[in-house]
């Protein structure tokens, strides 16, 4: 029971200063379940952040359920996951029901548009960071240009445009691997 | 009650395609929520704005404001399941029974197909924001691109906290637009 009130503790704290999300929490996390309580190992940690890295989804969150697991089990895992959620809950739960009412005053509304344009710049920034760190050839430049192509002209249905990813992704994988067993 | 469902069954399909967490949902789950007549492009931009200066991970609070916006307090605690349940039956798996068998190179291989993918659908997202200022005169042209110049090169150049550039934007917009 000591070990879940700590889970909740840790993650809830972590959640409460990801403001606008972001890799930071994960030394955060580490430095709690490895250097200060010896709950999971240094390597056992690093494979949990490439595990949490790879799935789909939030990772924070996925850090969680997998810390939570290994911690307390599927009880561990669900406290761990509802500690993460709960500042956005709160945040919710009390700005929610005034933003409707908020975005028709004409301070807040111009505010909210200079916060999209802001916004705006930095997805473009983002996109072009990571493109420039993660796509190192010319089929990684195909399928952005095709994503975008799809979305912004052909505004495809998004999910869609996700799943021909994954796909082609998995066929460059089989036709790598035959030519490799051609070779062999 | 469908509408629970619903909820609970669109940010699922997220959940389990967002690769990359919060900025990967954020496109996808635009064009549900204008697709589905949910809400406006301005309503959901509003809501966007909003997760970027709240506490707790970017893509439970895009969730839980798309949620509580279309049924309450139970919409949006539908929303957030739905978005996190998916992370949850794949991360059991992995550390339950995979974890011998996990196969990095297979993932591996699916995630070289979508990075590019979600890459793009981040810069598209970007670009529907921008294209969404007020262009009704000159001076809000000029407005609008001198907030995009501001907040980019705050972005880009300095590196600074993104929950800075937010406020910033947000002042020069009441300033300027």
């Amino acid at each position: 029971m000591k070990k879940n009130l700590q889970l909740f503790w840790i993650f809830f704290k972590t959640s409460v200063v990801t403001v606008g999300g972001g890799l930071v929490m994960l030394p955060l996390i580490e430095r709690e379940v490895v250097d200060k309580r010896d709950w999971i190992s240094r390597d056992e940690i690093l494979d949990i952040f490439a595990v949490a890295q790879t799935l789909p989804g939030m990772i924070i969150v996925k850090v969680a359920f997998y810390v939570g697991y290994k911690v307390g089990g599927i009880f561990g895992s669900l406290i761990a996951a509802f500690a993460v959620i709960l500042p956005s809950l709160i945040a919710i739960f009390t700005v929610a029901a005034v933003l409707p009412a908020a975005v028709e005053n004409v301070y807040v509304k111009r505010a909210f548009r200079g916060v999209t344009i802001g916004l705006s710049a930095m997805l473009l920034h983002l996109a072009f960071d990571l493109g420039r760190r993660t796509i190192k050839n010319w089929i990684g430049i195909v399928l952005l240009i095709v994503a975008i192509v799809a979305a912004v002209v052909l505004r495809i249905n998004k999910v869609y445009i996700i799943l021909f990813g994954a796909v082609a992704g998995l066929l460059i994988f089989l036709f790598k691997r035959g030519k490799e067993n051609d070779k062999s | 009650m469908t509408i629970l469902l619903e909820l609970f069954w669109v940010f699922f399909m997220l959940g389990l395609l967002g690769f990359g967490g919060g900025y990967a949902i954020i496109p996808l789950l635009q064009y549900e929520v204008v697709n589905r007549g949910w809400m406006t492009l301005y309503e959901f931009a509003d809501i966007v704005a909003v997760t970027q200066i709240s506490p707790g991970p970017m893509g439970a609070n895009a969730a839980g404001y798309v949620g509580y916006a279309m049924a309450g307090p139970i919409g949006a605690v539908a929303a957030i399941i739905g978005l996190i349940a998916p992370s949850f039956i794949l991360v059991l798996l992995v550390a339950h029974f995979f974890k011998k068998f996990y196969q990095a190179s297979l993932t591996q291989s699916i995630l070289h197909g979508v990075r590019p993918v979600t890459i793009g659908l981040i810069a598209s997202a970007g670009y529907t924001f921008f294209m969404m200022s007020p262009f009704g005169d000159v001076r809000n042209v000029a407005a609008s691109v001198a907030i995009f110049m501001v907040a980019g090169s705050l972005s880009f150049v300095k590196k600074i906290n993104p929950v800075l550039i937010i406020l910033i934007s947000a002042i020069l917009g009441i300033l300027l637009l």
